[in-house]
C-alpha cells in the first residue's frame, strides 16, 4: 500500500528500477543497442531469477564497455547478495544493527572502539556499562572530552542517517544549529530517542591531506568460514567531499579501492550511481592512485580478529577509521553493500562461493 | 515448521512441544475425581471462546478436576500460556538470550553475577571467553585447573535443559567425568562435533536451597518487564529436581513452588508438570515449604532488575537466578517461558496481574 501511495504521488526515486532506467537515460556515452541491452537484461534476469539492475549499475550498457556474457555472470545482483547472507546470519544481525549493543560487544572483546561517552534511552542517562547516570552527572562526562568532535547516533541508524555532529568550542560542544551538548539537550530535542554519544576520532594526517572534514572511513568485507578461518575479501575507502562531515555513500562520498595486500589506493575514485570518475578528490586535488593507508598491517589484524569474534555472521563489512593512534572500528555490518566494491574490484561472486 | 513436520512429530510420538496433546493424555490418565462431564464441556466451550484458543491450561492446570470447582469467572483469571506468548512474543533481540555463550559475554561485561565460563566450542574450533582461538592444549590446561565440583557443557542453541551434560570432579585422578567419559580436547571435538556449546563451572548452591535437592542446582525463574528504567517482577518461583537429577526443569520432572514477591516467601504447596499429587514437602528430602523465606531475597529482586535494565533490547524477560553460596548468579535469560509455573503451584489465576503488568507503559 505504502509503495503504491508512494508511486502514484511520484515519489520513486528510491525505487531501484526507476533509478536503473534514469541512470541509462541520463548518462551521455553511447549505449549498445536497444536489442542487445534487452537480450542481455532477460538473460541475466532468467539466469540469477530476479531482474537484472546490477545490468545497469554496472554500466554493461555502456558500448566502451566490452564485458562478455560470461564475465557478466561474476558480477552478483544485490538480491541474491543480500538474500544468501541474510539468511545465513539472520538471527545476529541485531548485533551489527544496535550501535549501543555492538558498542559493549566489541568493548567487551577488547576491539579497538571509539570511546563511549554515555547513551540516552528514552529519557534516562546511561554509562558505558549501562548503569544509570543522574542528568546532573552528564555534564561531567561532557566536559571530561577531550576529542575536537562528539557524534550523537541512533542505535539504529544506516546510513549515516540522524547523525549529528557536536564540534569543540570555547563554550563547550555545539552543533551547526548552536545547541550545546549538554542533559537538557537531550530531554527537550531528543525525548522518545535511543541514542548513543560516541566521542569523535583524530584522524591520521594521512587522511586529512585528502579530506579533512570528515572521519574517511575504510570499509573492509571479510568473511568466516566453516572451518573457523576468516578472510578479508576486498577494501575500499570512502571520501566525504564539499564541506560533508559524514562520509556516506548517499551524501556524494567518493569510494577508492584499496590493494589488499599493501594497502594502497588504486585508480580512480567512483560515488554512487554515477558515472563520473575522480582521478583527485575535488575539493583538495590530491591524487587518489597510490596512497598508502597509514596501519594497514594493523587493519588487516584488528578487522580478522574481530570477524573471528563474531563468527556467527558469515560476511562482514567493517567501517574502519585510522586515527592517529592507529585504525579503530567504527561499525560493523552484517550486510555490507556489494555495489560499490563490485564497482571498483570487478565481479564478487566468489565471495558467496557460487 | 510445516503442518507436514507437525503430523509427523505427532506421529512419531513426539509430542512434548504440543501442550494440547499432552494436556489430553494428562487428562485421560489422571485419577482424580473429575468434575461432571458436561460442566467440563461447558467450561472448555466457555474457556475457548474466551480466550479464542484451545484451552490446553484446562488440562494442565487440572481445571477439570472436582476439587478445582472454581465459579467460571475465577477459571477466566488462569493465563493460557499462548496468551502469555503472544505478548511477550519474539523479538530481534532473542539471540542475546538464545545463544548462552554471547549472553555470558554480555553478563561479563555488564558485571552482572553469573557463574564462570571457561571455553566455547563451536564447530571443531575453541575460543576462550574473549572469543579468541585458542588451542587443544590451552583447553586442557583450563579443564584441568578449574577447581570447580562438576562442568556443564551446555548447548549454546538449545532450551529445557536440551543438551546440557554434566561432567564431575574424581577427587581421585582430578579428571572430570561422565560415565567413565573423560572431558578433554579431544574428547570434545569427538563427542560434540560440529555443535555450538559453552562449558561452565557448576556452581555451589547455598545449604538453604540445597536442602531441598542438592543433586540440582534449584534455580529461581523470575518473569519480568521493562518499563522505561523500572523493572516489574510479574511472578517468581523456585524450581527443584528430585534426587539423583541435575536438572530442575519441569520439563525434566522437577517440581515448582511459587514465591511471593514481594516477601520471597514460599507457598505452602508445589507441583509438577501433568501429576496429580500436592507436595507440601520435596517428596525426597522431606523439606516443607510453608512459611520458608528466601534470605536474600531483596539481592535476588535488585540483581534481576539491574539485569534487566541493562538488557533493554527485551520488554519481556524469564530469569533463571541461582542462590550460590558467594550469592545471586543469574544463570539464563529466556525469550520464551510459560507462565503456568506460576499458576500450578497456588492454585490461582494471574490473568489480571498479567494484564495489569501489560497495560504498564
Amino acid at each position: 500500500m505504502g509503495h503504491l501511495k508512494n508511486i502514484l504521488s511520484g515519489n520513486f526515486k528510491e525505487y531501484k528500477f526507476y533509478k536503473s532506467v534514469h541512470f541509462y537515460f541520463s548518462s551521455k556515452e553511447e549505449k549498445k543497442s536497444f536489442i542487445t541491452v534487452a537480450y542481455d537484461v532477460i538473460r541475466l534476469s532468467l539466469h540469477w531469477k530476479c531482474f537484472a539492475y546490477h545490468y545497469f549499475q554496472y554500466e554493461f550498457f555502456l558500448k566502451s564497455n566490452h564485458i562478455k556474457y560470461e564475465e557478466m555472470l561474476s558480477y552478483l545482483p544485490n538480491q541474491k547478495w543480500e538474500n544468501q547472507i541474510l539468511t545465513q546470519s539472520k538471527r545476529y544481525v541485531i548485533l551489527c544493527e544496535d550501535k549501543a549493543l555492538f558498542q559493549d560487544i566489541a568493548t567487551y572483546y577488547d576491539l579497538p572502539m571509539p570511546e563511549l561517552v554515555f547513551r540516552f534511552e528514552k529519557g534516562t542517562f546511561y554509562d558505558f556499562r549501562n548503569n544509570l547516570v543522574e542528568k546532573t552527572d552528564v555534564r561531567h562526562l561532557i566536559e571530561r572530552q577531550n576529542s575536537p568532535k562528539i557524534f550523537v547516533k541512533g542505535y539504529y541508524g544506516l546510513h549515516g542517517v540522524g547523525i549529528s555532529v557536536f564540534k569543540k568550542t570555547a563554550k563547550g560542544y555545539e552543533n551547526e544549529e548552536g545547541h550545546q551538548l549538554c542533559a537538557e539537550y537531550f530531554t527537550k530535542n531528543c525525548a522518545g530517542q535511543l541514542l548513543v554519544v560516541q566521542a569523535g576520532i583524530v584522524q591520521h594526517e594521512s587522511l586529512n591531506k585528502v579530506y579533512s572534514k570528515a572521519v574517511n572511513t575504510l570499509r573492509v568485507v571479510t568473511r568466516n568460514n566453516s572451518d573457523g578461518t576468516s578472510e578479508i575479501l576486498g577494501a575500499v575507502i570512502k571520501f566525504a567531499r564539499g564541506g560533508v562531515q559524514v562520509d556516506n555513500l548517499y551524501f556524494g562520498s567518493i569510494s577508492v579501492a584499496i590493494e589488499k595486500e599493501t594497502g594502497h589506493l588504486k585508480g580512480s575514485g567512483i560515488t554512487y550511481y554515477n558515472t563520473l570518475k575522480f582521478k583527485t578528490h575535488p575539493d583538495t586535488q590530491v591524487v587518489f592512485d597510490g596512497i598508502k593507508i597509514e596501519f594497514w598491517d594493523e587493519v588487516k589484524s584488528i578487522v580478522l580478529n574481530a570477524s573471528q569474534k563474531f563468527n556467527k555472521i558469515h560476511i562482514l563489512g567493517f567501517d574502519i577509521a585510522i586515527s592517529d593512534q592507529g585504525p579503530v572500528i567504527v561499525e560493523m555490518n552484517e550486510a555490507p553493500g556489494i555495489h560499490v566494491m563490485q564497482m571498483l574490484l570487478g565481479g564478487k561472486r566468489d565471495w558467496l562461493k557460487i | 515448521m510445516t503442518i507436514k513436520k507437525h503430523i509427523k512429530a505427532l506421529l512419531n510420538g513426539n509430542i512434548k512441544n504440543y501442550d494440547l496433546v499432552l494436556g489430553i493424555r494428562y487428562y485421560l490418565r489422571a485419577k482424580g475425581k473429575r468434575k461432571n462431564i458436561f460442566t467440563q464441556l461447558k467450561e472448555l466451550c466457555i474457556l475457548s471462546m474466551y480466550w479464542k484458543i484451545a484451552p490446553s491450561h484446562y488440562f494442565l492446570l487440572e481445571l477439570f478436576l472436582e476439587k478445582n470447582n472454581l465459579p467460571i469467572e475465577e477459571l477466566k483469571k488462569f493465563l493460557p500460556n499462548n496468551i502469555y506468548h503472544q505478548t511477550t512474543s519474539r523479538t530481534v533481540y532473542d539471540i542475546v538470550c538464545d545463544d548462552k555463550a554471547l549472553f555470558a559475554d554480555l553478563m561479563n561485561y555488564y558485571s552482572i553475577p553469573h557463574p564462570v565460563n571457561l571455553f566455547k566450542y563451536r564447530k571443531g574450533v575453541f575460543y576462550n571467553m574473549k572469543n579468541n582461538v585458542i588451542t587443544d592444549n590451552d583447553v586442557n590446561n583450563i579443564i584441568q585447573s578449574s577447581s570447580a565440583s562438576a562442568i556443564f557443557a551446555k548447548l549454546c542453541l538449545g532450551w529445557s535443559g536440551a543438551g546440557l551434560e554434566r561432567y564431575s570432579k574424581d577427587s581421585g585422578n582430578g579428571n572430570f567425568q561422565r560415565e567413565g567419559l573423560v572431558l578433554t580436547a579431544d574428547f570434545i571435538r569427538k563427542h560434540f562435533e560440529n555443535s555450538y556449546f559453552l562449558f561452565q563451572e557448576a556452581i555451589e548452591q547455598a545449604d538453604y536451597i540445597a536442602q531441598f535437592n542438592s543433586t540440582s542446582i534449584n534455580t529461581i525463574r523470575i518473569n519480568s518487564k521493562l518499563i522505561g528504567e523500572e523493572v516489574f517482577i510479574f511472578a517468581a518461583a523456585l524450581r527443584m529436581g528430585r534426587k539423583g537429577v541435575f536438572l530442575d526443569n519441569a520439563h525434566a520432572g522437577g517440581i515448582s513452588v511459587n514465591i511471593n514477591v514481594d516477601n520471597g516467601k514460599l507457598s505452602p504447596k508445589a507441583k509438577a508438570y501433568y501429576t496429580e499429587a500436592d507436595y507440601y514437602e520435596h517428596p525426597d528430602s522431606n523439606v516443607k515449604f510453608e512459611d520458608f523465606q528466601i534470605p536474600n531475597w531483596d539481592e535476588v529482586i535488585n540483581v534481576t532488575k539491574r539485569a534487566h535494565q541493562v538488557f533493554y533490547g527485551r520488554e519481556y524477560v524469564a530469569w533463571d537466578i541461582a542462590v550460590s553460596k558467594n550469592g545471586i548468579q543469574i544463570i539464563e535469560m529466556n525469550a520464551v517461558a510459560n507462565c503456568d509455573i506460576f499458576q500450578l503451584s497456588t492454585g490461582s489465576g494471574l490473568a489480571d496481574r498479567f494484564f495489569e503488568m501489560k497495560n504498564m507503559h
